[in-house]
Formats: C-alpha cells, sequence, structure tokens
C-alpha cells in the first residue's frame, strides 16, 4: 500500500513536471513564432519604404544619371535589394513550414540588407542632388 | 570794413563749396570703387559658380595670413595610431601627434625613452611590438566639468589601450594596455575632474586572457569597464589605483561620465545582449549582424563608480591575472549586482552613441536600428535604485530597471541616429547615419527642429566644447565616413569628410569640407583655443620630454664629450644651427654607443633633426631637448649623419660622420 502510494506521488510529480516541460515549450514555440511573424513584418514594411524610395528616385530621373559616383551607389543599392528580397522569399517559405527560428533570422538578414540598400540608394539621390 | 566782411564770406563760400565738392567727390570715388570691387567680386563668384551661400561661407572660415583659430579640435587619426589637431573654423590641419605608432618627423619611436612609451606599461609581448593602432575617442581633462586644456587622453580600439598625451609639449607621455582583454571601444571619457578615464571592453573574452571554447560563451566570456585613476600632477594614469568593474558578455559600447546632477555615475550601451558569436564554416547560427540585433531592446549599464571607488578602498575586489600575467583589480559582478553599482535598463536594439547633457539630467542614447533617440532621466534612474524598483534581473543577476521608469522621452530623429553633442541654447545635434544628416532637436521640448544634409554616411559628431558642462555653440563637425563625390578621386582609398556646420544661427549652414587622408578618424573633441598653453619651446636646455623635468643626460655648449669603458661608448652631442659637436666620431666595430644629442637652442621652432644613415635613426630635437638614442656599431665603415630638418642658410653643412673601425 505504502509502495502503491509512493508509485502514485512519483507519477503525480512526473505528471507535473512533463506539464511544466510542455508549457514552457509551447510558450517557448510561440515565443518563436512570434518573433519570426514580426520579423517577417518589418521585413515587409520596410521592403516597401525602399521600393517606395527607389520609386520616387526613378521618377526624379536618377537612372538618367551617368556620372559615376550615382551609378556606383545606385547599382550597389540594387544589389542590397535583390539580396534582401531573395532572402525575404526565404522567409516566407521557412514561416510556411512553421521553422520559426530560421524565418526569423532569414528575415531579419533581409532586414539588414534593406537597411544598406536604403543607404546606398540615398547616398545615390544625395549625390545626384535628388534628395 | 563792411568790404572785408564782404571778401571773407566770400572765401568762407569757396572753402565751403571746394569741401562740399572734395566730400562729394571722395564719396563719388569710393562709390566707384567699391561698386568696381564688387564687380571684381562677383565676376569672380560668377566665373567659380559660388553662390551667396559660398561666399558667406568663405567669410566666416577664411583666415588671412597671421590670424589664428577660435578653437583647436583634436581627432582621432584612425588606423594611423596619431591623433590630428585642427583649427576651427578655418579648418586647417595644424598637426599629427604621433600615440601608437612611429612618426619620424616628430622622431617618435626612433628615440630610446620614447621607444619605451611605446612599448606601453601592462602590455603583454603581443602588445608591446605593435606598429599601428585604431585610435577612437579622444577625451579632454576636464576641472569640474570643463576642458582644462593639460592633457588628452585617447583609445586603441584594437588592441585595448589607453594613452596619456600632454597639451605642454603634444607629445604622448604614457601608454597602457588592459591586461584583461584585447579590444575596447569607448575609450576614452573622462570623469568630470579626470578622476577617472573610462575603457570598456568591447567584444568579450574569457577572464584573465584564457582560452574557452565558443559554446562556453555566457559561462565564461566577460566584458568590464575599466576606471583609469589619473594622477594629475604625475601626468600619468596610476595603476595601482585603477579597477576594473566585472560585466555581462554583452558587447559594451560607448561609455559617458555623468556631471553635475548624474556625477558619480558613468553610462555604457551595449549592443549584444543576443550574445550572438557568429557563424563558423558549415555552422547554423546566424551571422553576428543578424544575431546580435534580434532582440528588441539591449542593455544601457548604469555604473555607480564612486560607490565602486569605496569598495576598491574597501578590498572588495579580486586580483586577476590578465594578458601577459599582468594582475589588475576587479569587481566582480557578483559584489557589483550585492552592491548595486551596477545596474542595467533596456535601450532600444543595438545602439551606439550614449551622450550625458551639459546639466547632467538627461541621458541620451542613439538607436542605430531605430529611428528615435532616447532619453533616459537620471532623477528617475536614481529613484529606481534607491527604491529597489527593480523588473527582474538578466540571467547574471544584474538588476534591470523597466524602460518605463527610466526612460523620459523619446524623439523621432530619423534612419540611424547615433552620437548627440549639445550647443549652448539647449538643442541636440545627433548625427544619422542612413539618411547623412544632422538633426537638431530641443532638450525638455523633445522636437525635431531640422535637419542638415551632410556627405555621407557620418558617424560621430563634434560640438565647440560640446561634452562639457558649458557648451560653447557656434560650430560642429559631421565626422563623415564617406565622401563619395566631394573631392578629385585619389583612387579607390577615398578620403573620409569632415564638414563643419555653423550653428550660431537659427538654421544650421553647412561651411566647409575638410578631406581627411588618414581614415578612419572616428570621434574628436574641440576646446577654445584660449584654454591651451602649450610651451613654444623646452622650458629648459637638457630637458626630457618623457620625464618631463630636465635629463641628467642633457648638456651646455662647450660641454661635450665623449666617453669610452670598454665597449660602451657615450658621446654627449650638442646640436645648434648649424652644426653638431663634435662632428666626427669614431668607435669600433661591436661598440654599443648611446648618443645624448642636446639641442641648446632657445627660439622658437629652431628645431633639430638627427638623421643617421643605415641605423634606423631620426631624431626630432625641438629646442631645448635632450633625446637619446643606442646603436651597437657592428658594421664597420662611415656613416653620415646630418640635420634633417632645414634649420638654417648653412642646414646642409649640419652633418658629421660616425666612424666605425674595422676589429683587427
Amino acid at each position: 500500500m505504502a509502495m502503491a502510494i509512493e508509485t502514485v506521488k512519483k507519477l503525480i510529480v512526473f505528471s507535473l513536471v512533463l506539464g511544466l516541460v510542455c508549457i514552457s515549450a509551447i510558450s517557448a514555440e510561440e515565443a518563436r513564432e512570434s518573433d519570426a511573424k514580426k520579423w517577417l513584418k518589418t521585413a515587409e514594411d520596410t521592403l516597401a519604404l525602399v521600393e517606395q524610395t527607389a520609386k520616387e528616385l526613378i521618377d526624379a530621373g536618377i537612372e538618367k544619371i551617368t556620372r559615376e559616383e550615382v551609378k556606383g551607389e545606385w547599382s550597389s543599392a540594387g544589389e542590397w535589394l535583390d539580396l534582401a528580397k531573395k532572402k525575404l522569399s526565404e522567409a516566407r517559405k521557412l514561416c510556411e513550414q512553421k521553422k520559426w527560428k530560421e524565418c526569423s533570422d532569414i528575415a531579419n538578414e533581409s532586414w539588414q540588407y534593406l537597411v544598406k540598400a536604403a543607404t546606398a540608394a540615398l547616398n545615390a539621390g544625395r549625390s545626384a542632388g535628388l534628395k | 570794413m563792411g568790404r572785408k566782411l564782404t571778401s571773407f564770406r566770400w572765401i568762407l563760400a569757396a572753402v565751403s563749396f571746394f569741401i562740399a565738392g572734395l566730400i562729394v567727390g571722395t564719396i563719388f570715388i569710393t562709390n566707384v570703387t567699391a561698386q568696381r570691387e564688387a564687380d571684381k567680386f562677383l565676376e569672380i563668384a560668377r566665373a567659380r559658380g559660388l553662390t551667396s551661400e559660398h561666399i558667406e561661407a568663405a567669410l566666416k572660415t577664411y583666415h588671412p595670413t597671421g590670424v589664428k583659430d577660435e578653437f583647436i579640435m583634436f581627432s582621432s587619426g584612425g588606423h594611423s595610431g596619431q591623433v590630428i589637431v585642427i583649427g576651427i573654423p578655418s579648418m586647417r590641419i595644424l598637426k599629427y601627434i604621433a600615440v601608437f605608432t612611429p612618426e619620424p618627423w616628430q622622431g617618435w619611436g626612433f628615440d630610446d625613452e620614447n621607444k619605451k612609451v611605446l612599448q606601453g606599461e601592462l602590455c603583454d609581448p603581443l602588445r608591446a611590438k605593435l606598429t599601428w593602432a585604431d585610435t577612437h575617442h579622444p577625451a579632454l581633462s576636464e576641472t569640474n566639468g570643463e576642458y582644462d586644456g593639460q592633457f588628452l587622453f585617447i583609445g586603441d580600439k584594437a588592441n585595448s589601450r589607453l594613452a596619456v598625451i600632454s597639451l605642454k609639449d603634444f607629445e604622448t607621455k604614457q601608454i597602457v594596455c588592459n591586461p584583461l582583454g584585447y579590444s575596447n571601444h569607448g575609450a576614452a571619457f573622462v570623469t568630470p575632474n579626470s578622476e577617472y578615464i573610462i575603457e570598456p571592453s568591447q567584444y568579450a573574452v574569457p577572464q584573465g586572457g584564457a582560452y574557452a571554447p565558443i559554446k562556453e560563451y555566457a559561462e565564461k566570456y566577460r566584458g568590464y569597464i575599466t576606471f583609469w585613476a589619473f594622477d594629475r600632477a604625475k601626468g600619468k594614469i596610476d595603476i595601482s589605483r585603477s579597477f576594473a568593474i566585472e560585466a555581462p558578455p554583452y558587447w559594451q559600447d560607448l561609455c559617458d561620465a555623468g556631471k553635475l546632477a548624474s556625477y558619480g555615475y558613468a553610462f555604457c550601451n551595449s549592443f549584444n545582449s543576443e550574445m550572438a558569436t557568429g557563424r563558423a564554416i558549415g555552422g547554423k547560427e546566424p551571422p553576428i549582424e543578424v544575431g546580435a540585433s534580434a532582440n528588441d531592446m539591449d542593455y544601457l549599464h548604469i555604473v555607480n563608480w564612486k560607490k565602486a571607488e569605496e569598495l576598491v578602498k574597501q578590498g572588495k575586489y579580486k586580483t586577476v591575472k590578465g594578458a601577459g600575467g599582468f594582475e589588475f583589480k576587479v569587481i566582480p559582478l557578483d559584489v557589483a549586482v550585492k552592491e548595486k553599482i551596477l545596474v542595467l535598463t533596456p535601450e532600444p536594439k543595438s545602439p551606439h552613441g550614449v551622450d550625458v547633457s551639459p546639466d547632467g539630467k538627461w541621458i541620451v542614447v542613439g538607436g542605430k536600428l531605430d529611428t528615435h533617440v532616447s532619453v533616459f532621466s537620471i532623477e528617475k534612474i536614481k529613484k529606481a535604485i534607491d527604491e529597489n524598483k527593480f523588473e527582474g534581473k538578466d540571467r547574471y543577476g544584474v538588476p534591470i530597471i523597466a524602460f518605463k521608469d527610466s526612460l523620459e522621452a523619446q524623439v523621432q530623429i530619423g534612419l540611424g541616429p547615433l552620437h548627440t553633442v549639445f550647443d549652448d541654447k539647449g538643442h541636440g545635434y545627433t548625427s544619422v547615419f542612413i539618411e547623412s544628416v544632422v538633426a537638431k532637436w530641443k532638450l525638455g521640448e523633445w522636437k525635431l527642429v531640422e535637419k542638415i544634409p551632410v556627405h555621407y554616411n557620418i558617424g560621430h559628431i563634434a560640438s565647440a566644447e560640446g561634452d562639457t558642462v558649458r557648451p560653447a555653440g557656434k560650430y560642429v563637425v559631421a565626422l563623415n565616413k564617406w565622401s563619395i563625390d566631394r573631392f578629385n578621386p585619389v583612387g579607390p582609398l577615398h578620403p573620409q569628410n569632415f564638414q563643419l556646420i555653423d550653428i550660431s544661427g537659427d538654421k544650421m549652414k553647412l561651411l566647409y569640407d575638410l578631406p581627411i587622408p588618414l581614415g578612419e578618424p572616428h570621434y574628436a573633441q574641440i576646446i577654445r583655443a584660449d584654454r591651451l598653453s602649450p610651451w613654444l619651446v623646452y622650458p629648459e636646455v637638457g630637458f626630457s620630454p618623457v620625464e618631463m623635468r630636465k635629463s641628467p643626460k642633457g648638456i651646455k655648449l662647450g660641454e661635450e664629450k665623449v666617453i669610452k669603458k670598454g665597449n660602451r661608448v657615450e658621446v654627449y652631442m650638442t646640436a645648434i644651427r648649424s652644426r653638431f659637436t663634435p662632428e666626427i666620431v669614431e668607435v669600433d666595430q661591436g661598440d654599443i654607443v648611446t648618443f645624448y644629442i642636446t639641442n641648446v637652442e632657445r627660439a622658437r621652432e629652431a628645431t633639430h633633426g638627427f638623421s643617421l644613415g643605415g641605423y634606423n635613426v631620426n631624431l626630432s630635437l625641438e629646442p631645448g631637448e635632450t633625446g637619446v638614442f643606442t646603436i651597437k656599431a657592428d658594421v664597420p665603415g662611415v656613416f653620415p649623419f646630418y640635420c634633417s630638418e632645414f634649420c638654417s642658410a648653412l642646414h646642409l653643412e649640419m652633418a658629421g660622420y660616425l666612424l666605425v673601425k674595422p676589429k683587427k
């Protein structure tokens, strides 16, 4: 009888520990998901801003400017933007596959490239006297 | 009588007409001349395409020959390991101060005494042989929170070194290595009476210069915030009173010392609270730039250095054996936590600058990856600490004040705010990297006032006396990392660009571009020129700049001699326009020869060089200075020496011979 009580006690403790582990795992998973979605949104929003800036510069005639400094910065902006889009597309797929940590990291990486694209685009605009 | 009076009136009238004519004529001629001058200037302006703004900028910066500058800027010389001295507003470069690297013109690194300074104190064998540095933040010494014009300190980010420069002769007096690590960033920053020079580490390493695998990063790697005690009377860092505070491995960045309302505190940023360590080949971890910016918040470190100083006096530290086996006092993290000398508060992620306002009430943090500057209140921080009001602890047990409990305001600045400096009218000026602008905003109202474009990618920013309790206003200088299209191309490595901005009016105005050919200059401080009182010549003949007193080896004219004892030879030489005495020195092959050369001149600028062919010797002997170098004369032959400064009409005749007789 005493042994049975001891076993029940152990089972209860085990169940409690298991429950706590599961709850932690679930909440950690939820945190990862929320983080990934936040990064994805940040990257998507920043992409929209960078593309808007690029469009304004194109409308203002930046692509017609032949000065090497402007062309160099503008082409650098384009390269960063392409890289950012590629990474963002990867991130979207990872999020769809619920690979939250990977999605989070790749969306963050995409965002880093967008920051570089914006810096180069703004420099190009400034050098061209447009921004 | 009546006729006489009439004649007098006629004469008076004639004289009056004559004078009037003269005045009218003079005015006419003056006007015509002025008009012609104006036309000439306009023609020049038109031909050069100058606008009225350009002309105004030129009028505000041009200094006719002989006219001196109102301010002096001390800028980091970047990888050259030097300091650049620049006059403001003319933006004329006045000097490069040799600090961490040999510099032949100043004879820095060629003289036996200054070679010892270059090797440094507390330097392990690796760092004793360095030939470069990444100078970052110059800091002028302060008294009561104002620059006192006595000393300049500067850090070497790459090798965690700190240098002391005397502004009496603009020469480096001391270099110390931090045994606790190999990198810093936020060095140097001084406390308001230069009690301490603050040097936080940047990239965390295992304690004591030991090895630990990267997977043990969180457990074994640590940061340090070092407080180097400064002995003003000796003009040197007092290592015995210096100490460090152990910090979590969050990659501490810049610091600033509190002043007035925040006196006794220091504030240091960090940007890798995620503890990202990067990716090895085949690794799956994100690259550092991604990993270190994953969290929304990093931690502002709030350090009570006054209390830490007391703890050290009470012996509440441990002695850590660091690189090279050198020991250093460290307040362990658990003591720092228990005594509440280290407290954290969240700050928007990956911040960069942390700058304390002139009244000491506000701590301004630049967001870097955020669009705001965040302004923290020392009053709120002190209250939270006093009331033990913390939202939790980090994994190392360091208490965290909630963001809402320490924050006063956030000001929307733009894309990539970095550093903030202040003027005399209650404005902050923040460098904004991504946008390439300087943003002016109002303290207290927390409102953006205006922005001015700069060219390009601004990093730091400096304002006149801007880090003191009483900024001078008038000017800020944007320290731009890129110049892109501002200057004539000089190959793929371009100069960087310092832009002088007039902040005296309502609107900021760009005045001047100064190409900087020694990159990457990091930070600068600007002092009123009248606070400096450098020597024009050394105070007495036979002076040792390293010892800052008369050298026992210094001699006067007529005291020249050569002493030979065995294979040791001592040459006591004088230099004066236009001769060295003695001019012929004869030694035997294998002799160890030490030259003590005293420039006995008292006239300013009567500097003599001493260049010895083949032996890698070039001294710069300023008036009064005694220089010393030692060679082993192991190659027989005849070696001319000469004065390498064009000192007089008979400069070329200022020469002599070292004859090394071959062994029989």
